[in-house]
């Protein structure tokens, strides 16, 4: 170590590898919850078609009381009689 | 039957179609016969880059269509005997493409060609699913830079989950390939190293390409820079070829090839 080490910046390239690492940790968590509530929906769409004809799925991830929560809502068409 | 690679980058411009290129190439000289497939749909540039753009006449929808044979539509490599092509077309809208006919269509190519190379469109929208739906391989390019990098893990991450051999349960191949890497600037820490690059993005890595000047000018005269016996990027492209075509040629340290810069001189006196 030299003593005037303490003036230079960090080197750009490891400031860029730490920014990268993070951003992407992030990037890769949404990503999953997306094809999550893609596969979620679909399937749930599939299930309530059975019974009822379905107009639209709602998935919402949520944090209520420190508790991680998912609401789901299932806009279904009017019955006809 | 042969391998489907598909080549994809997150960001578009880091290289990726002078790459399907040159690999093309490249596999061809060593010996095994190979289709290139330009996916890039209304934006065809991988025929410029081979200097093929005057023979085509049929593109890859006129082949899904039916309205030309696979035969009529490839183009035969002006250089080596055992490339073809097959352009994008520049009209037809993207909807065109449904997965049962390109399946179609890779699947003719693969039992004539040991290569198909898939020459993905920038982004991760539309066609670019369509391109790794049915790859047996994929190689990632990018450039030493963040947006590129992040865009690339984000296209890994698609590919994870729409790809055909993923939901078989299969595994598809993932390498990478970094291009453009400025040696000087790798030495002075103004530039990702390789080995940063590989870690964040945890997958193998295929070869490292430095910056060539020369790639401009084989682009302008359509002889890709892998005909220049001269050129450092040409050199790396060969390598990569070989090692697609199961050679064990091991990675060299491009980084250092210049590795004489100003820099290490100054460094050098006062050692």
């Amino acid at each position: 170590m030299g003593m005037f080490d303490f003036l230079k910046k960090k080197e750009s390239s490891s400031v860029a590898k730490d920014r990268l690492k993070v951003a992407i940790m992030t990037d890769r968590e949404s990503t999953k919850a997306n094809f999550m509530m893609e596969g979620m929906k679909s399937e749930i769409v599939e299930v309530v078609r059975k019974y009822m004809g379905v107009k639209k799925v709602d998935i919402v991830k949520e944090v209520i009381d420190g508790m991680d929560s998912i609401s789901i809502d299932i806009h279904f068409e009017p019955s006809s009689h | 039957m042969g391998e489907v690679i598909a080549v994809i980058s997150g960001k578009g411009g880091v290289g990726k179609t002078t790459a399907v290129a040159n690999l093309g190439l490249g596999i061809a000289f060593e010996g095994k016969k190979c289709a290139l497939v330009d996916f890039d749909l209304g934006q065809r540039n991988l025929d410029m880059i081979l200097g093929l753009e005057n023979r085509v006449v049929y593109d890859m929808v006129h082949v899904m269509d039916g309205e030309a044979s696979l035969k009529q539509a490839l183009v035969k490599s002006k250089v080596n005997e055992n490339l073809f092509f097959l352009a994008a077309s520049q009209t037809k809208d993207k909807s065109v493409l449904e997965s049962s006919k390109i399946k179609k269509l890779i699947d003719d190519l693969r039992k004539e060609y040991e290569f198909v190379i898939l020459d993905a469109p920038a982004g991760i929208e539309g066609g670019f699913e369509h391109t790794i739906e049915f790859a047996d391989t994929a190689i990632i390019v990018v450039n030493p830079e963040v947006s590129s990098i992040r865009d690339a893990d984000r296209a890994i991450g698609i590919l994870d989950s729409k790809s055909q051999k993923v939901k078989d349960g299969l595994e598809v191949k993932k390498y990478l390939i970094i291009n453009r890497i400025r040696p000087e600037m790798v030495q002075t820490g103004e530039m990702l190293k390789s080995s940063d690059i590989f870690e964040i993005l945890n997958i193998e890595l295929l070869g490292k390409i430095p910056e060539d000047k020369g790639i401009i000018d084989a682009s302008n005269r359509g002889n890709p820079i892998i005909l220049n016996n001269n050129s450092l990027a040409g050199e790396a492209y060969k390598r990569i070829s070989a090692r697609l075509c199961g050679k064990k040629v091991p990675i060299v340290n491009v980084e250092s090839l210049h590795g004489d810069g100003i820099f290490k001189k100054i460094a050098g006196i006062f050692k």
